[in-house]
């Protein structure tokens, strides 16, 4: 077993009287998988406690900020950028047994939750009360309130109803040293002093450890349709979504595919669409069943122009989810399309898409990779799948230097070098391409505000 | 120190099973990881250290092989999750066969705490060196004996008109190592309601268990010379209807026609189409509700559902409004595999959290279609709550 991080005996008896039982683990073959995330990083803890209670997290953030221990929260691991990964050992506190729903109020439209719920049981329980919850990332069923908050994971949803930090009205954190704080309110609104709980939002472990979260809900939409369009190439569908704004259409989720991606889904499933397209759009509205039919027709519409090779219309669950479908193997698909790739979320402005668009394909071509481009597109959000074989050194070489390639590209276009998965460890490197040392000096004072000796997830992010 | 793990080669050894991508799809699947919030009990945790071991960066030290050999309930959950396909119990019971102390240790546990798996160990128990202690076997069955009493839910449901169209038909019934051992008055009761459909009940030409258990333990060999046994009594007894009462028995005989055992090519039709479920059987055979009928009836769907789903539709059909039965509340019971013996405790932990989540009142019953979760769920459910097979409903 690789060597663990030693832990002084005394704080190993501390956490143990912390954490009784099974709450605290300390040997190498437990803690193995809690040294990695879906980065696919890995070092290992000096330690894993799983708190059920403020009180414990308290203790233990006193414990460390004393014995100047990381501390790394953890909801299930499936950050996809190393903020998981305790380069420097310390404790992985895991949330798997602060897992409640405290509250669903239909009234106030909130929830309250301990941060290792997960979204879609979230989503699920206030659906069952008409509400909704609106944040939707791609790991909806398996990744956690909490670790979608600290990341502000985006999705599908996110054109219409923004990403998670637009739906946290308040939380409950405590800080190294064991200070509880309460930042923001039960209130949809709220202007008072500065916005501690976007703070928290996107700050990847950084600050404190999350402890509850209220969350807004908003009423369930009572219907949604889908529109399925291919087009010949690339152009004409991104210049399809643009249009669809144009027409004064705010669609739910607005879904783009190119045909690397579109074959890679082909290969594994059959897929509605006729083999010679070269783009695929995925429109989705919601609202009443009146609106969304009036939508429907506006989007049919909105559309034509750019010259759809295909399309189809899905106005009841089951046509949708046949629509949707090819979508959701997309990610499956892709780790079946080559032995090895390399994934980034690159965000441009929305109408610097095809310039963006015309640029990968460019990197594509001069350096013989297949890349597949898919992604938000309502966003400006694009999923960019570099495939290759690692094994082969120059493959890996070339994969290297187009993914260089492309987040260059994403700034140079006013984007962003992520839009959805953080910067964690794997966009570190890059991260003086899009911030200056004013700003990252800023972040640094503003981290040391709140972690004095750095101690949480240290290393990470900014 | 960070180490970037080496890069993931899926694709290249034909016939290797793809690297896991720590993507964390087969946590909130896993009863339990979902039962106990411990991370390192995952399907996921299973594959990244195994890997780990193989690869030589982890050692197999005696916790590692335990953990990865013994903590798994082999519901195959994580299969369906996973996108690459990944099966955690595959990945358990390869460790398994591969570490040579495994099945002397599996023999050792038997002996010491068979308890509800005794009849399991029972027919297992006769493929391995050495012979169950009679005290032990005893104690194991008196438990079990008291423990089934109080909860075995009494008749409900009787028989009103019987759907003849297999009339005529020859079957025998595959009952299964706990119908033989531990309720054979399921087995008598499945050979009744055969009678009133019609259905001609040959003598047992002689099967065994249907090998499941021995394949999650790790005993490709014997598993597959019982899986020959099975077979060969159906030959012997002229290819007739095969009935099935447990879903994971239903699984384990489906699962041979896509094996190599011997079964020629124009058997291998027969073999599917003649292994059939009780509750398929019994078609349109209408039941009356009698006095004893509960207020509320929980369905619990076997993880090992091949069998499961006719079940289901029976038990709508003829129980009617007081069937509850939810798609995103299914938990698994616990007693897959080989936990119930290799670690009580979790094994008591999944089945305490879905008797959470039935939440069952006192007078209302649990009925399922697996002979495992029966025994199971029996064991963990509240007084007042009835838990047993469909059959033990019908009078």
């Amino acid at each position: 077993m690789s060597p663990t991080p030693t832990l002084p005996a005394d704080v190993r008896r501390a956490l143990e009287k912390i954490f009784p039982g099974d709450a605290a683990v300390f040997t190498p073959e437990e803690m193995f998988v809690y040294g990695a995330d879906a980065s696919r990083r890995h070092a290992l803890p000096s330690a894993v406690v799983r708190p059920e209670n403020l009180e414990q997290v308290r203790a233990l953030l006193a414990l460390a900020q004393d014995k100047r221990l990381p501390v790394l929260p953890r909801g299930r691991g499936t950050n996809t950028v190393g903020d998981c990964t305790p380069v420097s050992g310390g404790v992985v506190v895991s949330a798997a047994r602060l897992n409640r729903i405290k509250d669903i109020d239909a009234d106030d439209f909130v929830a309250v939750v301990e941060p290792g719920v997960v979204t879609a049981d979230l989503q699920a329980e206030a659906a069952g009360k008409r509400l909704f919850y609106a944040p939707d990332p791609a790991s909806v069923k398996f990744s956690t309130v909490g670790g979608n908050v600290a990341t502000c994971a985006g999705g599908m949803r996110a054109v219409k109803y923004g990403v998670t930090r637009d739906h946290v009205l308040g939380l409950t954190a405590v800080l190294p040293g064991g200070e509880v704080v309460h930042c923001g309110r039960r209130t949809h609104k709220n202007v008072v002093g500065l916005d501690l709980v976007r703070l928290f939002c996107g700050s990847e472990g950084t600050l404190g450890v999350i402890t509850e979260l209220t969350v807004k809900l908003l009423p369930l939409p009572a219907a949604t349709a889908t529109l399925a369009l291919a087009f010949a190439d690339v152009d004409a569908a991104l210049s399809a979504a643009g249009d669809v704004f144009r027409a004064g259409i705010l669609p739910v989720a607005l879904e783009f595919m190119a045909r690397e991606a579109m074959a890679a889904v082909a290969a594994i499933s059959p897929v509605p669409w006729p083999e010679t397209a070269g783009a695929a759009l995925l429109i989705r509205l919601d609202g009443s069943p009146e609106a969304v039919a009036a939508d429907l027709a506006l989007l049919e519409a909105a559309t034509k122009p750019a010259g759809p090779v295909w399309s189809r219309r899905a106005a009841t669950p089951q046509d949708e989810e046949a629509v949707w479908e090819p979508r959701r193997l997309l990610n499956p698909a892709s780790f079946k399309a080559a032995p090895d790739k390399i994934s980034d979320d690159v965000t441009v402005p929305r109408g610097k898409l095809r310039a963006a668009a015309v640029g990968i394909r460019t990197v594509a071509d001069e350096l013989s990779l297949k890349i597949l481009l898919f992604g938000h597109v309502g966003d400006g959000n694009l999923h960019v799948n570099i495939m290759h074989d690692a094994a082969n050194a120059d493959e890996r070489a070339r994969a290297q230097a187009a993914r260089e390639r492309i987040l260059s590209l994403a700034l140079s276009l006013g984007g962003t070098l992520s839009g959805e998965h953080g910067v964690g460890l794997s966009k570190l490197p890059f991260l003086d391409r899009q911030l200056s040392p004013i700003e990252r000096g800023l972040m640094a004072r503003i981290k040391a505000a709140f972690d004095p000796y750095g101690i949480m997830n240290p290393g990470k992010a900014y | 120190m960070s180490t970037e793990l080496t890069p993931v080669h899926c694709l290249h050894g034909q016939g290797r099973r793809p690297t896991c991508i720590l993507c964390g799809r087969c946590l909130p699947v896993c009863p339990l990881f979902t039962a106990t919030g411990r991370e390192e009990l995952s399907p996921r945790a299973k594959f990244f250290l195994a890997k780990a071991v193989g690869e030589g960066r982890a050692e197999l030290s005696a916790k590692a092989a335990e953990m990865l050999a013994t903590a798994c309930l082999s519901c195959g959950r994580c299969e369906d999750a996973c996108p690459l396909g990944l099966c955690g119990p595959d990945l358990v019971a390869e460790i398994r066969a591969a570490h040579p102390g495994f099945a002397g240790m599996l023999w050792k546990l038997w002996v010491e705490r068979a308890g509800l798996a005794w009849p399991l160990a029972m027919t297992l128990g006769k493929l391995l060196p050495g012979n169950i202690p009679i005290a032990a076997v005893s104690r194991a069955k008196g438990a079990l004996a008291a423990l089934g009493a109080g909860k075995a839910p009494a008749p409900w449901l009787f028989p009103k008109t019987f759907d003849t169209r297999q009339a005529g038909k020859k079957a025998v019934i595959f009952a299964g190592c706990v119908a033989e051992h531990a309720n054979p008055r399921w087995k008598a009761e499945a050979a009744r309601l055969l009678e009133g459909l019609g259905v001609e009940v040959l003598p047992d030409p002689g099967f065994t268990c249907c090998g499941c258990t021995l394949g999650h333990a790790g005993a490709p060999q014997a598993q597959a010379a019982m899986q020959q046994q099975n077979i060969e009594a159906w030959r012997r007894a002229g290819r007739p209807l095969m009935v099935v009462f447990c879903a994971t028995c239903r699984c384990g005989l489906r699962a041979y026609a896509r094996k190599d055992l011997g079964l020629a090519m124009d058997e291998l039709g027969p073999w599917r189409e003649n292994l059939v479920s009780l509750a398929e059987l019994l078609g349109d055979t209408t039941f009356e509700i009698g006095q004893a009928a509960p207020p509320a009836v929980r369905y619990h769907r076997p993880c090992h559902g091949a069998g499961g789903n006719q079940d289901l539709s029976l038990l709508r059909r003829i129980m009617g409004e007081r069937l509850v039965f939810r798609e995103n509340e299914t938990p698994c019971c616990g007693f897959g595999g080989l936990t119930k013996l290799t670690h009580p405790d979790l094994s008591e932990a999944v089945a305490k959290n879905a008797l959470a989540i039935y939440a069952p009142k006192p007078g209302e019953q649990i009925v399922t279609g697996c002979s495992g979760c029966v025994t199971q769920l029996r064991a963990a459910a509240p007084d007042g709550v009835g838990v047993g097979h469909w059959l033990e409903t019908i009078g």
